[in-house]
């Protein structure tokens, strides 16, 4: 009873405050229809690579490309240290008014750029650090000149640094640094006849506005200015002879990640490569091996082509005032000239590659009219067309998805889960779910009874009526809850076609699924 | 005066107590002397129902795991139709019998008063109910019959100016009403046929669901809907009997709402997803919303759930007496509830009363109340529910605090 009389007091204190001790729940038992959808070629494939014949089949058309060397290979400047220290040839102390300029130093300075010779040079970004040390015992100015550049608006870089007064038991020390980007260096020094040259100049005055200042030749200055880090965006001259090699390396290849078991064997297949030489410069590139390795079976296929270890030649680039036309070599690889079907048959996962190449390989024949734009180098498109006639035995598909379900958004305690299959595809498929703990290992399974049947088919393989299957999967509460804590799953398809002849996929084919729960769950409110 | 402070007392918490009515008596005698100000206040919280237990209930309202055993009970005693409703009101009233606005009404005298409505109640078939806390499993290859069933929850404030007879007899007061929050969904016709397997399922659907500012729900002086109101109470027969109309009136809810009036036949086969590989929660949320009823914009007018009191008011002179009346409230799922039962004078300070009622929401039950007047203050407390207090298989509890001073 007091519980009663307590409640009843509750139930009045908590309708003002509208707030609960706890949430209300009960659970039920639902069967219903959930989702619904149907799945053709066009949802199973990216739009991007989706290409298809006048007979309604389906190629993939994949194209990607990438830069196989990189752009350091071709031109790098290394950091410049310009180091000076200055001092005062009098040996009796003299008095210097106030503006007083008492060091004049231009000098001729030179990038290390190995056999290049560049005549000029734009800057991407870059910057020039200085350290002054100063022992004059008044405030002086420094005014750092480097001739024939520009920035931007045309003005040449001039900076003027301001350093306290120092001493000899404590000179006063000024560091920082001043950025170079946008800049444009000719490098053909005073005479304009030079290469990988620059001028500059030190001047440092006492201050106007300041007092007479006392040295003597035990003062000194001590100037450093460091060029660092400068990464051009355009270069011409001579770009040199260098040699570039890269590998063995191990390369993800992704295409065919998803697929982690059995085997595919595949009509035709079409690849080729463009090999595009963006740099004013005669190159050669050489491709040693290419070899494809499916670390799921650990079976390693090495392309077989008459490309393989020979070297390239690749015209240069022709720059039409910015816009620049490569020098294209293109390499077709097909079934007739090579095993390209074997290497993607292997269903890789890796590939190996080692390459070398080489720049200027005749030396300066264009007599330093070379010329480089660091945004593009050398490209590789990779083009294939992959036609969707193929046989698949036992193809395991594997792909991670995310139920997007938690303890607290998740009612379910357990479910028994039907799905409805009208197949149109010519092939089987058999469907299993892998559950994961939270470190993504997989810890268990829901196994789904039942198998996709394929479509009807006539001799050619080609699909004539959908079959109808059902497919159920039990999901135990201890399951679920191994779902709620991580919700990420592992879908795996197993695929089988007929054996023969090969099947082709096209377009209008389809697969409508229906998915029907039996639950029980939990139903909530606060 | 003594005699007039315990009409007003009774006149004024009329409101809530569900157990007694006013007293009887002869006006004319005169009281020693005229208060010229009274304030009173009040609290009627109740909850019952024709077929869920107080366990049930107060699970469903405070909290807490409603396991199969408690719903196995529920249903045993779960009929053709039953009723489940919640009330929480409170009011305020000042009274000012010193002045007066009106000089063609020296009779009269002015009050002003605040007062809360808070209503969640519901009318349902057993196939409801049965769905809602068992799901439709059982109804697999069958019809569930859902129709005829009425949820309502609606909540509004009112801030009333009135005139009360200076001899209590009649009063009638004009309110601004304030919508905080109203929800409703009348199923008239919902017949639900689950196929074989789950792999469908029919509704045949006719009914209306209107819902009042879903983003904004204020629990206090929301706003969502404004309206009018008007109370009116007299006494009948030589001041034997009261009766009473409470928030006679309207709201037009014209702050987004949402209303729709339909009758549809569906077949719900799943929710259609373009893609399942490339789906998200976001898209099954819309296309689940696809399935609902569409609602419109447009504002909607509710009537206030009015209440009707009928009660026979008390006779000083008797110390046990006889006490009966009827309340009935409009568009809340409110069955008429009569009661009738006695009254003790204890002495000149403290009385008593029991009865036995039916109707509201709950069945037949038990009330008690306990009044007691100390110099300047009355104040009074019921159980509207006994059995409810007493008994976990009981199916309601309800309370009604009041208190009246003056000076």
């Amino acid at each position: 009873m007091k519980k009663n009389i307590l409640y009843t007091l509750l139930a009045i204190a908590l309708f003002f405050s509208c707030k609960r001790k706890e949430d209300t729940s009960w659970d039920v038992d639902v069967i219903s229809p959930v989702v619904k959808t149907t799945l053709t070629i066009d949802d199973l494939v990216a739009d991007s690579i989706l290409s298809i014949n006048p007979d309604n089949s389906v190629v993939l058309d994949y194209k990607f490309s990438f830069s196989p060397v990189e752009d350091e290979f071709f031109f790098k400047i290394p950091d410049t240290a310009l180091k000076e220290a200055y001092g005062f040839p009098f040996l009796s102390p003299i008095s210097l008014s106030p503006g007083f300029q008492f060091i004049s130093d231009p000098a001729e300075n030179s990038f290390d750029l190995n056999d290049a010779k560049i005549e000029y040079m734009e800057i991407q970004s870059g910057e020039m650090a200085y350290r002054i040390e100063s022992e004059i015992a008044e405030r002086t100015f420094y005014t750092y000149t480097i001739f024939k550049t520009k920035d931007a608006s045309g003005n040449v870089f001039r900076k003027t640094i301001s350093v306290p007064a120092g001493s000899r038991t404590s000179p006063a020390v000024v560091t920082g640094s001043f950025r170079l980007d946008g800049y444009s260096f000719d490098l053909t020094g005073s005479t304009g006849t030079k290469f990988n040259t620059f001028e500059s100049e030190v001047l440092v005055n006492t201050d106007p506005s300041g007092g007479s200042v006392t040295v003597s030749n035990l003062d000194s200055v001590y100037v450093e200015n460091k060029l660092v880090s400068l990464t051009p965006k355009y270069v011409s001259g001579y770009l040199g002879r260098t040699y570039f090699s890269e590998g063995p390396t191990n390369n993800k290849f992704s295409v065919f990640e998803q697929i982690k078991g059995g085997t595919i064997d595949i009509d035709s297949i079409d690849i080729y490569t463009e090999l595009k030489n963006y740099v004013g410069a005669e190159a050669q590139f050489k491709l040693n091996q290419l070899v494809s390795r499916n670390s799921v079976t650990g079976t390693t296929v090495p392309l077989i082509h008459s490309s393989i270890g020979t070297w390239i030649n690749l015209d240069r680039g022709v720059d039409n005032s910015g816009n620049i036309s490569p020098g294209i070599r293109k390499i077709n690889y097909t079934k007739a000239n090579s095993n390209i079907d074997l290497v993607i048959e292997n269903l890789s996962d890796e590939m190996t590659t080692q390459l070398e190449a080489r720049l200027n390989p005749l030396g300066n024949i264009s007599s330093g009219n070379d010329f480089l734009y660091f945004n593009k180098i050398l490209d590789a498109d990779f083009h294939i067309k992959l036609p969707l006639k193929f046989i698949a035995n036992d193809l395991k598909f594997q792909q991670k998805i995310d139920l997007n379900l938690s303890e607290e958004s998740n009612p379910v305690n357990n479910a028994l889960v039907t799905i409805y299959a009208k197949n149109g595809f010519p092939f089987d498929a058999e469907i299993q779910l892998f559950l994961l703990n939270t470190s993504g290992s997989i810890v268990d399974s829901v196994m789904v009874t039942g198998l996709i049947n394929s479509a009807m088919t006539d001799a050619s393989n080609v699909v004539t009526n959908p079959v109808n299957s059902i497919l159920k999967a039990a999901i135990p509460a201890n399951k679920m809850g191994i779902l709620n804590k991580n919700s990420e799953v592992i879908l795996q398809i197993i695929f089988n076609t007929n054996p023969a002849p090969h099947t082709v996929i096209y377009r209008d084919y389809f697969m409508d699924l229906k998915l029907v729960t039996d639950m029980n769950l939990e139903i909530k409110y606060r | 005066m003594n005699r007039l402070l315990l009409i007003l007392f009774t006149a004024i918490f009329g409101f809530s107590s569900t157990l007694f009515g006013q007293e009887e008596g002869d006006t004319s005698a005169p009281a020693k002397k005229t208060p010229s100000y009274f304030i009173e206040g009040g609290v009627s919280a109740n909850y019952g129902s024709t077929n869920l237990s107080n366990e049930f209930i107060q699970k469903l309202l405070f909290g807490g795991r409603i396991e199969e055993r408690e719903k196995d009970k529920v249903l045993d005693k779960t009929n053709k139709r039953n009723r489940f409703g919640v009330e929480l009101n409170y009011d305020l009233k000042f009274v000012d019998m010193k002045d007066t606005l009106f000089k063609k009404l020296p009779d009269f005298a002015y009050y002003l008063g605040f007062g809360s409505y808070n209503n969640v109640s519901a009318s349902y078939t057993k196939d409801l109910f049965s769905t809602v806390f068992y799901g439709n499993k059982q109804f697999e290859n069958e019809t569930a019959k859902l129709g005829r069933s009425n949820f309502v929850s609606q909540k509004f404030e009112k801030i009333t100016f009135g005139l009360v007879a200076r001899d209590f007899s009649t009063s009638i007061g004009v309110s601004l009403i304030i919508g905080d929050r109203y929800d409703q969904v009348l199923l008239r016709k919902a017949d639900m046929f689950t196929h074989p397997e789950g792999t469908s399922i029919d509704i045949d659907y006719n009914g209306k669901m209107a819902f009042a500012d879903r983003e904004n729900r204020s629990s206090f002086m929301g706003f969502s809907g404004t309206g009018i109101g008007f109370d009116y109470m007299t006494l009948l027969a030589n001041r034997k009997y009261t009766f009473s109309i409470t928030n006679l009136g309207f709201i037009v809810w014209a702050r987004n709402p949402r209303y729709s009036n339909t009758e549809i036949n569906y077949n719900f086969d799943g929710i259609e997803i373009d893609n399942i590989l490339q789906t998200s929660n976001e898209e099954f949320r819309t296309k689940a919303e696809e399935i609902v009823p569409g609602l419109s914009s447009n504002p909607f007018v509710t009537l206030l759930p009015t209440i009707f009191r009928f009660d026979k008011n008390f006779n000083k002179k008797e110390t046990f007496q006889t006490i009966y009346g009827v309340r009935y409230k409009m568009l809340s799922n409110y069955l008429p509830s009569v009661y009738g039962g006695g009254s003790y004078q204890i002495n000149t300070r403290m009385r008593v009363a029991g009865s036995l009622a039916w109707g509201g929401y709950a069945g037949l039950r038990a009330q008690a109340g306990f009044y007691y007047r100390y110099k300047k203050i009355y104040a009074g407390v019921e159980s509207t529910n006994l059995t409810g207090i007493f008994l976990k298989s009981g199916n309601g509890n309800g309370a009604n605090l009041f208190f009246m001073t003056y000076f």
